[in-house]
Protein backbone atom coordinates (compact mmCIF):
# COMPACT_ATOMS: atom_id res chain seq x y z
CA UNK A 1 0.00 0.00 0.00
CA UNK A 2 2.77 2.31 0.95
CA UNK A 3 4.54 1.58 -2.27
CA UNK A 4 1.47 2.33 -4.31
CA UNK A 5 1.02 5.67 -2.60
CA UNK A 6 4.66 6.42 -3.06
CA UNK A 7 4.59 5.65 -6.73
CA UNK A 8 1.52 7.81 -7.21
CA UNK A 9 3.30 10.71 -5.56
CA UNK A 10 6.34 10.11 -7.72
CA UNK A 11 4.12 10.01 -10.78
CA UNK A 12 2.52 13.34 -9.92
CA UNK A 13 5.83 14.99 -9.19
CA UNK A 14 7.18 13.67 -12.48
CA UNK A 15 4.15 15.01 -14.32
CA UNK A 16 4.53 18.46 -12.83
CA UNK A 17 8.21 18.47 -13.61
CA UNK A 18 7.55 17.32 -17.14
CA UNK A 19 5.06 20.09 -17.92
CA UNK A 20 7.42 23.07 -17.72
CA UNK A 21 10.09 21.00 -19.42
CA UNK A 22 7.78 20.42 -22.35
CA UNK A 23 6.96 24.12 -22.59
CA UNK A 24 10.65 24.90 -22.57
CA UNK A 25 11.30 22.48 -25.37
CA UNK A 26 8.63 24.14 -27.51
CA UNK A 27 10.07 27.57 -26.75
CA UNK A 28 13.50 26.32 -27.69
CA UNK A 29 12.25 25.15 -31.06
CA UNK A 30 10.70 28.54 -31.69
CA UNK A 31 13.83 30.40 -30.60
CA UNK A 32 16.04 28.22 -32.79
CA UNK A 33 13.75 28.74 -35.77
CA UNK A 34 13.68 32.50 -35.16
CA UNK A 35 17.46 32.71 -35.06
CA UNK A 36 17.73 30.62 -38.24
CA UNK A 37 15.19 32.82 -40.02
CA UNK A 38 17.07 35.94 -38.88
CA UNK A 39 20.35 34.49 -40.13
CA UNK A 40 18.81 33.53 -43.48
CA UNK A 41 17.34 37.01 -43.93
CA UNK A 42 20.68 38.58 -43.05
CA UNK A 43 22.42 36.33 -45.55
CA UNK A 44 19.94 37.16 -48.30
CA UNK A 45 20.31 40.89 -47.68
CA UNK A 46 24.08 40.85 -47.56
CA UNK A 47 25.18 42.51 -50.82
CA UNK A 48 28.78 41.33 -50.44
CA UNK A 49 27.91 37.67 -50.84
CA UNK A 50 27.60 36.04 -54.25
CA UNK A 51 24.50 33.95 -54.83
CA UNK A 52 26.43 30.68 -54.55
CA UNK A 53 27.89 31.82 -51.24
CA UNK A 54 24.43 32.71 -50.02
CA UNK A 55 23.16 29.27 -51.07
CA UNK A 56 25.97 27.58 -49.21
CA UNK A 57 25.29 29.55 -46.03
CA UNK A 58 21.54 28.87 -46.12
CA UNK A 59 22.11 25.20 -46.76
CA UNK A 60 24.46 25.02 -43.76
CA UNK A 61 21.92 26.80 -41.57
CA UNK A 62 19.24 24.27 -42.49
CA UNK A 63 21.47 21.23 -42.06
CA UNK A 64 20.99 20.47 -38.39
CA UNK A 65 17.25 20.98 -38.49
CA UNK A 66 16.09 18.44 -41.06
CA UNK A 67 16.19 14.67 -40.95
CA UNK A 68 16.83 14.38 -44.68
CA UNK A 69 17.39 10.65 -44.54
CA UNK A 70 14.02 9.96 -42.94
CA UNK A 71 12.41 12.31 -45.48
CA UNK A 72 13.96 10.28 -48.27
CA UNK A 73 12.62 7.02 -46.83
CA UNK A 74 9.16 8.41 -46.17
CA UNK A 75 8.94 9.82 -49.68
CA UNK A 76 9.29 6.29 -51.02
CA UNK A 77 7.14 4.56 -48.42
CA UNK A 78 7.72 1.27 -46.73
CA UNK A 79 6.30 -0.98 -49.41
CA UNK A 80 8.41 0.38 -52.25
CA UNK A 81 11.47 0.77 -50.03
CA UNK A 82 11.71 -3.03 -49.95
CA UNK A 83 12.30 -3.07 -53.69
CA UNK A 84 15.53 -1.10 -53.17
CA UNK A 85 18.82 -2.93 -52.71
CA UNK A 86 21.26 -1.64 -50.08
CA UNK A 87 23.32 0.27 -52.63
CA UNK A 88 20.20 1.65 -54.30
CA UNK A 89 18.97 2.89 -50.93
CA UNK A 90 22.23 4.67 -50.33
CA UNK A 91 22.22 6.21 -53.78
CA UNK A 92 18.60 7.31 -53.52
CA UNK A 93 19.14 8.97 -50.14
CA UNK A 94 22.11 10.89 -51.52
CA UNK A 95 20.19 12.07 -54.58
CA UNK A 96 17.14 13.01 -52.55
CA UNK A 97 19.14 14.97 -49.97
CA UNK A 98 20.86 17.03 -52.67
CA UNK A 99 17.49 17.70 -54.23
CA UNK A 100 15.91 18.76 -50.93
CA UNK A 101 18.76 21.10 -50.07
CA UNK A 102 18.79 22.80 -53.46
CA UNK A 103 15.05 23.16 -53.53
CA UNK A 104 15.08 24.61 -49.99
CA UNK A 105 17.81 27.18 -50.65
CA UNK A 106 16.09 28.26 -53.86
CA UNK A 107 12.78 28.75 -52.10
CA UNK A 108 14.54 30.80 -49.43
CA UNK A 109 15.47 33.36 -52.08
CA UNK A 110 11.77 34.12 -52.56
CA UNK A 111 11.75 35.46 -49.00
CA UNK A 112 14.28 38.22 -49.50
CA UNK A 113 11.76 41.07 -49.70
CA UNK A 114 9.15 39.70 -47.34
CA UNK A 115 8.36 40.09 -43.68
CA UNK A 116 8.59 36.77 -41.87
CA UNK A 117 7.35 35.88 -38.40
CA UNK A 118 7.67 32.68 -36.38
CA UNK A 119 4.49 31.55 -34.60
CA UNK A 120 4.25 29.46 -31.44
CA UNK A 121 5.07 25.77 -31.70
CA UNK A 122 2.13 23.43 -31.20
CA UNK A 123 2.48 19.94 -29.82
CA UNK A 124 0.06 17.63 -31.62
CA UNK A 125 1.28 14.32 -30.19
CA UNK A 126 3.89 13.35 -27.59
CA UNK A 127 6.49 13.01 -30.32
CA UNK A 128 5.19 15.51 -32.90
CA UNK A 129 5.41 19.30 -32.92
CA UNK A 130 4.25 21.68 -35.66
CA UNK A 131 5.88 25.08 -35.98
CA UNK A 132 4.39 27.66 -38.33
CA UNK A 133 6.31 30.43 -40.05
CA UNK A 134 4.22 33.19 -41.61
CA UNK A 135 5.23 35.11 -44.71
CA UNK A 136 3.34 38.37 -44.80
CA UNK A 137 2.32 39.24 -48.36
CA UNK A 138 0.61 42.37 -49.61
CA UNK A 139 -2.75 40.64 -50.03
CA UNK A 140 -2.63 37.49 -47.96
CA UNK A 141 -0.20 35.59 -45.80
CA UNK A 142 1.43 32.31 -46.71
CA UNK A 143 2.08 29.84 -43.94
CA UNK A 144 4.91 27.36 -43.88
CA UNK A 145 4.40 24.57 -41.40
CA UNK A 146 7.48 22.69 -40.22
CA UNK A 147 6.66 19.26 -38.81
CA UNK A 148 9.04 17.96 -36.17
CA UNK A 149 9.37 14.51 -34.65
CA UNK A 150 11.43 13.48 -31.66
CA UNK A 151 14.15 11.06 -32.61
CA UNK A 152 15.56 8.36 -30.36
CA UNK A 153 18.22 10.60 -28.90
CA UNK A 154 15.50 13.08 -27.89
CA UNK A 155 16.34 15.60 -30.57
CA UNK A 156 13.56 17.37 -32.48
CA UNK A 157 14.03 17.12 -36.24
CA UNK A 158 11.93 18.21 -39.22
CA UNK A 159 10.45 15.39 -41.31
CA UNK A 160 8.00 17.33 -43.50
CA UNK A 161 7.27 20.88 -44.62
CA UNK A 162 3.85 22.15 -45.62
CA UNK A 163 3.72 25.25 -47.79
CA UNK A 164 0.21 26.75 -47.81
CA UNK A 165 -1.02 23.40 -46.43
CA UNK A 166 0.55 21.43 -49.29
CA UNK A 167 2.86 18.79 -47.89
CA UNK A 168 6.15 18.46 -49.75
CA UNK A 169 6.42 14.85 -48.63
CA UNK A 170 2.97 13.92 -49.92
CA UNK A 171 3.71 15.40 -53.34
CA UNK A 172 6.96 13.43 -53.59
CA UNK A 173 5.27 10.31 -52.29
CA UNK A 174 2.59 10.56 -54.96
CA UNK A 175 5.18 11.04 -57.68
CA UNK A 176 7.54 8.24 -56.62
CA UNK A 177 4.63 5.83 -56.20
CA UNK A 178 3.43 6.65 -59.71
CA UNK A 179 6.89 6.25 -61.25
CA UNK A 180 7.56 2.98 -59.41
CA UNK A 181 4.19 1.55 -60.43
CA UNK A 182 5.42 1.28 -64.01
CA UNK A 183 9.19 1.63 -63.82
CA UNK A 184 12.06 -0.07 -61.98
CA UNK A 185 14.07 1.41 -59.12
CA UNK A 186 17.07 1.71 -61.45
CA UNK A 187 15.02 3.78 -63.90
CA UNK A 188 13.84 6.07 -61.09
CA UNK A 189 17.41 6.64 -59.93
CA UNK A 190 18.45 7.33 -63.51
CA UNK A 191 15.64 9.85 -63.87
CA UNK A 192 16.66 11.65 -60.67
CA UNK A 193 20.30 11.82 -61.69
CA UNK A 194 19.44 13.15 -65.12
CA UNK A 195 17.14 15.87 -63.84
CA UNK A 196 18.92 18.97 -62.67
CA UNK A 197 17.10 21.34 -60.35
CA UNK A 198 16.12 24.34 -62.45
CA UNK A 199 16.40 27.94 -61.38
CA UNK A 200 13.43 29.47 -59.66
CA UNK A 201 11.45 32.23 -61.41
CA UNK A 202 10.12 35.23 -59.58
CA UNK B 1 -38.23 12.97 -62.34
CA UNK B 2 -35.59 15.61 -61.68
CA UNK B 3 -35.78 14.77 -58.01
CA UNK B 4 -34.93 11.16 -58.73
CA UNK B 5 -31.97 12.16 -60.86
CA UNK B 6 -30.69 14.26 -58.03
CA UNK B 7 -31.14 11.49 -55.49
CA UNK B 8 -29.39 9.07 -57.82
CA UNK B 9 -26.39 11.40 -58.13
CA UNK B 10 -26.25 11.80 -54.36
CA UNK B 11 -26.38 8.03 -53.95
CA UNK B 12 -23.60 7.59 -56.51
CA UNK B 13 -21.46 10.14 -54.68
CA UNK B 14 -21.70 8.66 -51.27
CA UNK B 15 -20.67 5.25 -52.51
CA UNK B 16 -17.69 6.19 -54.59
CA UNK B 17 -16.57 8.78 -52.17
CA UNK B 18 -16.54 6.70 -49.04
CA UNK B 19 -13.82 4.72 -50.72
CA UNK B 20 -11.90 7.81 -51.74
CA UNK B 21 -12.10 9.18 -48.24
CA UNK B 22 -10.76 6.02 -46.73
CA UNK B 23 -7.86 6.15 -49.16
CA UNK B 24 -7.12 9.74 -48.17
CA UNK B 25 -7.10 8.99 -44.47
CA UNK B 26 -4.77 6.06 -44.88
CA UNK B 27 -2.28 8.25 -46.70
CA UNK B 28 -1.67 10.40 -43.64
CA UNK B 29 -1.71 7.38 -41.38
CA UNK B 30 0.84 5.70 -43.59
CA UNK B 31 3.35 8.50 -43.09
CA UNK B 32 2.69 8.70 -39.37
CA UNK B 33 3.07 4.99 -38.73
CA UNK B 34 6.19 4.83 -40.83
CA UNK B 35 7.84 7.55 -38.79
CA UNK B 36 7.01 5.59 -35.66
CA UNK B 37 8.40 2.50 -37.32
CA UNK B 38 11.52 4.51 -38.04
CA UNK B 39 12.12 4.91 -34.33
CA UNK B 40 13.14 1.32 -33.89
CA UNK B 41 14.85 1.19 -37.26
CA UNK B 42 12.41 -1.39 -38.48
CA UNK B 43 11.97 0.70 -41.59
CA UNK B 44 14.71 -1.22 -43.30
CA UNK B 45 13.55 -4.48 -41.82
CA UNK B 46 11.96 -6.91 -44.23
CA UNK B 47 9.62 -8.27 -41.57
CA UNK B 48 8.58 -5.00 -39.98
CA UNK B 49 5.13 -4.43 -38.57
CA UNK B 50 2.32 -5.43 -40.86
CA UNK B 51 0.15 -2.44 -40.10
CA UNK B 52 1.83 0.35 -41.94
CA UNK B 53 2.27 -2.07 -44.82
CA UNK B 54 -1.46 -2.34 -45.18
CA UNK B 55 -1.75 1.42 -45.36
CA UNK B 56 0.93 1.60 -47.97
CA UNK B 57 -0.93 -0.93 -50.12
CA UNK B 58 -4.16 1.05 -49.85
CA UNK B 59 -2.35 4.13 -51.01
CA UNK B 60 -0.90 2.35 -54.02
CA UNK B 61 -4.25 1.27 -55.37
CA UNK B 62 -5.76 4.70 -55.39
CA UNK B 63 -8.97 4.85 -57.35
CA UNK B 64 -8.21 6.52 -60.69
CA UNK B 65 -10.31 4.90 -63.41
CA UNK B 66 -9.72 7.70 -65.91
CA UNK B 67 -5.94 7.84 -65.49
CA UNK B 68 -5.32 7.47 -69.23
CA UNK B 69 -7.57 10.37 -70.17
CA UNK B 70 -6.47 12.40 -67.14
CA UNK B 71 -2.82 12.04 -68.00
CA UNK B 72 -3.45 13.12 -71.57
CA UNK B 73 -5.47 16.13 -70.43
CA UNK B 74 -2.83 17.13 -67.83
CA UNK B 75 -0.18 17.23 -70.56
CA UNK B 76 -2.54 19.05 -72.93
CA UNK B 77 -3.27 21.72 -70.33
CA UNK B 78 0.39 22.02 -69.37
CA UNK B 79 1.36 22.62 -73.02
CA UNK B 80 -1.49 25.07 -73.43
CA UNK B 81 -0.46 27.05 -70.35
CA UNK B 82 3.23 27.14 -71.23
CA UNK B 83 2.94 27.88 -74.93
CA UNK B 84 -0.25 29.94 -75.20
CA UNK B 85 -1.70 31.18 -71.90
CA UNK B 86 1.55 32.21 -70.17
CA UNK B 87 3.07 34.15 -73.10
CA UNK B 88 -0.27 35.93 -73.54
CA UNK B 89 -0.46 36.47 -69.77
CA UNK B 90 3.01 38.02 -69.68
CA UNK B 91 2.01 40.33 -72.53
CA UNK B 92 -1.20 41.23 -70.74
CA UNK B 93 0.81 41.97 -67.61
CA UNK B 94 3.09 44.43 -69.40
CA UNK B 95 0.23 46.44 -70.88
CA UNK B 96 -1.99 46.57 -67.78
CA UNK B 97 -1.14 48.07 -64.37
CA UNK B 98 -1.43 45.74 -61.37
CA UNK B 99 -4.25 47.85 -59.96
CA UNK B 100 -6.27 47.24 -63.13
CA UNK B 101 -5.87 43.46 -62.89
CA UNK B 102 -6.80 43.57 -59.23
CA UNK B 103 -9.93 45.57 -59.97
CA UNK B 104 -10.98 43.13 -62.67
CA UNK B 105 -10.54 40.30 -60.16
CA UNK B 106 -12.47 42.23 -57.50
CA UNK B 107 -15.32 42.92 -59.90
CA UNK B 108 -15.84 39.24 -60.68
CA UNK B 109 -15.37 38.20 -57.06
CA UNK B 110 -18.00 40.68 -55.91
CA UNK B 111 -20.67 39.48 -58.32
CA UNK B 112 -20.06 35.87 -57.35
CA UNK B 113 -21.44 36.78 -53.96
CA UNK B 114 -24.57 34.56 -54.32
CA UNK B 115 -22.41 31.41 -54.59
CA UNK B 116 -20.44 32.16 -51.43
CA UNK B 117 -23.52 33.38 -49.56
CA UNK B 118 -25.60 30.30 -50.39
CA UNK B 119 -22.85 27.79 -49.67
CA UNK B 120 -21.89 29.36 -46.36
CA UNK B 121 -25.56 29.21 -45.46
CA UNK B 122 -25.84 25.57 -46.53
CA UNK B 123 -22.91 24.77 -44.23
CA UNK B 124 -24.66 26.66 -41.40
CA UNK B 125 -21.84 29.21 -41.29
CA UNK B 126 -24.22 32.05 -40.52
CA UNK B 127 -21.56 34.49 -39.40
CA UNK B 128 -19.75 34.03 -42.71
CA UNK B 129 -22.96 34.53 -44.69
CA UNK B 130 -23.58 37.72 -42.80
CA UNK B 131 -20.05 38.94 -43.46
CA UNK B 132 -20.40 38.07 -47.15
CA UNK B 133 -23.56 40.20 -47.26
CA UNK B 134 -21.75 43.09 -45.58
CA UNK B 135 -18.91 42.75 -48.06
CA UNK B 136 -21.32 42.77 -51.01
CA UNK B 137 -23.11 45.88 -49.78
CA UNK B 138 -19.94 47.79 -48.97
CA UNK B 139 -17.99 46.81 -52.09
CA UNK B 140 -20.93 47.37 -54.47
CA UNK B 141 -21.39 50.93 -53.22
CA UNK B 142 -18.27 52.43 -51.68
CA UNK B 143 -16.16 50.00 -53.70
CA UNK B 144 -17.61 51.38 -56.96
CA UNK B 145 -19.58 48.38 -58.24
CA UNK B 146 -17.04 45.97 -56.80
CA UNK B 147 -13.97 47.36 -58.59
CA UNK B 148 -12.36 47.96 -55.22
CA UNK B 149 -12.41 45.91 -52.04
CA UNK B 150 -12.73 48.37 -49.13
CA UNK B 151 -14.40 45.62 -47.07
CA UNK B 152 -11.03 43.81 -46.92
CA UNK B 153 -8.68 46.77 -46.79
CA UNK B 154 -10.60 49.08 -44.47
CA UNK B 155 -13.07 46.95 -42.54
CA UNK B 156 -10.87 43.83 -42.47
CA UNK B 157 -13.75 41.59 -43.50
CA UNK B 158 -12.27 38.84 -45.65
CA UNK B 159 -14.17 36.83 -48.25
CA UNK B 160 -15.24 33.32 -47.20
CA UNK B 161 -14.77 31.32 -50.32
CA UNK B 162 -17.19 28.41 -50.43
CA UNK B 163 -18.61 26.48 -53.36
CA UNK B 164 -21.02 23.56 -53.62
CA UNK B 165 -18.18 21.04 -53.85
CA UNK B 166 -16.92 22.28 -50.48
CA UNK B 167 -20.46 22.15 -49.09
CA UNK B 168 -20.75 18.48 -50.04
CA UNK B 169 -17.26 17.88 -48.64
CA UNK B 170 -18.27 19.59 -45.42
CA UNK B 171 -21.04 17.01 -44.99
CA UNK B 172 -18.66 14.13 -45.57
CA UNK B 173 -19.08 13.57 -49.29
CA UNK B 174 -15.68 12.57 -50.65
CA UNK B 175 -14.23 13.66 -53.97
CA UNK B 176 -14.91 10.55 -56.02
CA UNK B 177 -12.43 9.84 -58.79
CA UNK B 178 -9.95 12.39 -60.09
CA UNK B 179 -10.95 14.25 -63.24
CA UNK B 180 -8.90 16.75 -65.23
CA UNK B 181 -10.99 19.33 -67.08
CA UNK B 182 -9.80 20.85 -70.35
CA UNK B 183 -8.42 24.40 -69.80
CA UNK B 184 -9.48 24.61 -66.15
CA UNK B 185 -7.28 21.79 -64.89
CA UNK B 186 -7.59 19.37 -61.94
CA UNK B 187 -10.98 18.53 -60.48
CA UNK B 188 -12.85 15.45 -59.34
CA UNK B 189 -16.27 13.93 -59.81
CA UNK B 190 -17.84 15.77 -56.86
CA UNK B 191 -16.42 19.17 -57.71
CA UNK B 192 -17.21 18.93 -61.43
CA UNK B 193 -20.87 18.02 -60.84
CA UNK B 194 -21.03 20.73 -58.19
CA UNK B 195 -20.04 23.32 -60.77
CA UNK B 196 -23.41 22.78 -62.43
CA UNK B 197 -25.12 23.54 -59.13
CA UNK B 198 -23.10 26.72 -58.59
CA UNK B 199 -23.82 27.90 -62.13
CA UNK B 200 -27.52 28.09 -61.27
CA UNK B 201 -26.83 31.05 -59.01
CA UNK B 202 -23.75 32.43 -60.78
CA UNK B 203 -24.79 35.75 -62.38
CA UNK B 204 -22.14 35.30 -65.06
CA UNK B 205 -23.64 32.13 -66.42
CA UNK B 206 -26.34 32.35 -69.00
CA UNK B 207 -29.16 29.90 -68.43
CA UNK B 208 -31.92 29.49 -70.97
CA UNK B 209 -35.18 30.60 -69.41
CA UNK B 210 -33.70 31.90 -66.16
CA UNK B 211 -35.36 35.10 -65.03
CA UNK B 212 -32.18 36.77 -63.78
CA UNK B 213 -29.57 36.47 -66.52
CA UNK B 214 -27.48 39.50 -65.74
CA UNK B 215 -24.84 40.27 -68.31
CA UNK B 216 -24.27 37.74 -71.09
CA UNK B 217 -26.81 37.18 -73.80
CA UNK B 218 -25.91 33.61 -74.63
CA UNK B 219 -23.99 30.64 -73.28
CA UNK B 220 -20.80 31.21 -75.28
CA UNK B 221 -20.49 34.77 -74.13
CA UNK B 222 -20.62 33.64 -70.55
CA UNK B 223 -17.87 31.11 -71.30
CA UNK B 224 -15.81 33.90 -72.83
CA UNK B 225 -16.37 36.09 -69.81
CA UNK B 226 -15.42 33.30 -67.40
CA UNK B 227 -12.30 32.55 -69.43
CA UNK B 228 -11.27 36.19 -69.19
CA UNK B 229 -11.76 36.08 -65.43
CA UNK B 230 -9.49 33.03 -65.16
CA UNK B 231 -6.97 34.48 -67.59
CA UNK B 232 -6.80 37.69 -65.57
CA UNK B 233 -6.21 35.70 -62.39
CA UNK B 234 -3.73 33.25 -63.92
CA UNK B 235 -1.61 36.03 -65.41
CA UNK B 236 -0.46 36.97 -61.91
CA UNK B 237 0.17 33.35 -60.92
CA UNK B 238 2.39 32.22 -63.78
CA UNK B 239 5.49 31.96 -61.58
CA UNK B 240 3.63 30.02 -58.92
CA UNK B 241 2.74 27.34 -61.48
CA UNK B 242 6.25 27.30 -62.92
CA UNK B 243 7.88 26.99 -59.51
CA UNK B 244 5.49 24.26 -58.48
CA UNK B 245 6.15 22.13 -61.55
CA UNK B 246 9.78 22.90 -62.29
CA UNK B 247 11.30 20.11 -60.18
CA UNK B 248 8.54 17.63 -60.91
CA UNK B 249 9.53 14.08 -61.62
CA UNK B 250 6.07 13.53 -63.08
CA UNK B 251 3.56 16.40 -63.18
CA UNK B 252 0.51 14.12 -63.30
CA UNK B 253 0.74 12.72 -59.73
CA UNK B 254 2.16 16.04 -58.53
CA UNK B 255 -0.78 18.17 -59.69
CA UNK B 256 -3.22 15.48 -58.57
CA UNK B 257 -1.74 15.41 -55.06
CA UNK B 258 -1.68 19.21 -54.83
CA UNK B 259 -5.31 19.47 -55.95
CA UNK B 260 -6.50 16.88 -53.46
CA UNK B 261 -4.56 18.40 -50.56
CA UNK B 262 -5.75 21.88 -51.47
CA UNK B 263 -9.42 20.91 -51.64
CA UNK B 264 -9.12 19.10 -48.33
CA UNK B 265 -7.72 22.29 -46.80
CA UNK B 266 -10.56 24.39 -48.27
CA UNK B 267 -13.17 21.97 -46.97
CA UNK B 268 -11.63 21.89 -43.49
CA UNK B 269 -11.66 25.68 -43.24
Amino acid sequence: MRDVRKSIVVLFVAMFLALPLMANELDDLKITMQSKVDEIMKTLKNPKLLQCEQDMKISQLADGMFDYELMAKLSIGKRNWRKFSASQRKEFIELFVVRMKESYTQKAHLLSDEKVTVEDAVQVKPKRVYLTVLIHGSKNNTDIKYKYYKDRSGKWLIYDVEIAKISILQTYRAQFAEVLSSKSVEELLHELKKQKIKKISS
Amino acid sequence: MKKFQFLFIVFLFTNITLYAQAANKTMDNAIESEIDAGFDDSFDDELSDEFSDEFAVAQQQEFDPLSGYNRFMTNFNDGLYRHVVFPLGRGYRTITPKQFRESVGNFFLNLEFPIRFANNLLQLKFQNSLEETERFLVNSTIGLAGLFDPASSWLKIKAHDEDFGQTLGHYGVGGGFYLVLPFFGPSNLRDTLSLVVDWQIDPFFYQEGRSYNLLPINFWQSIGLKSFQYFNEYSDNIEAYENLTKDAIDIYPLLKSVYEQNRQKEIDE
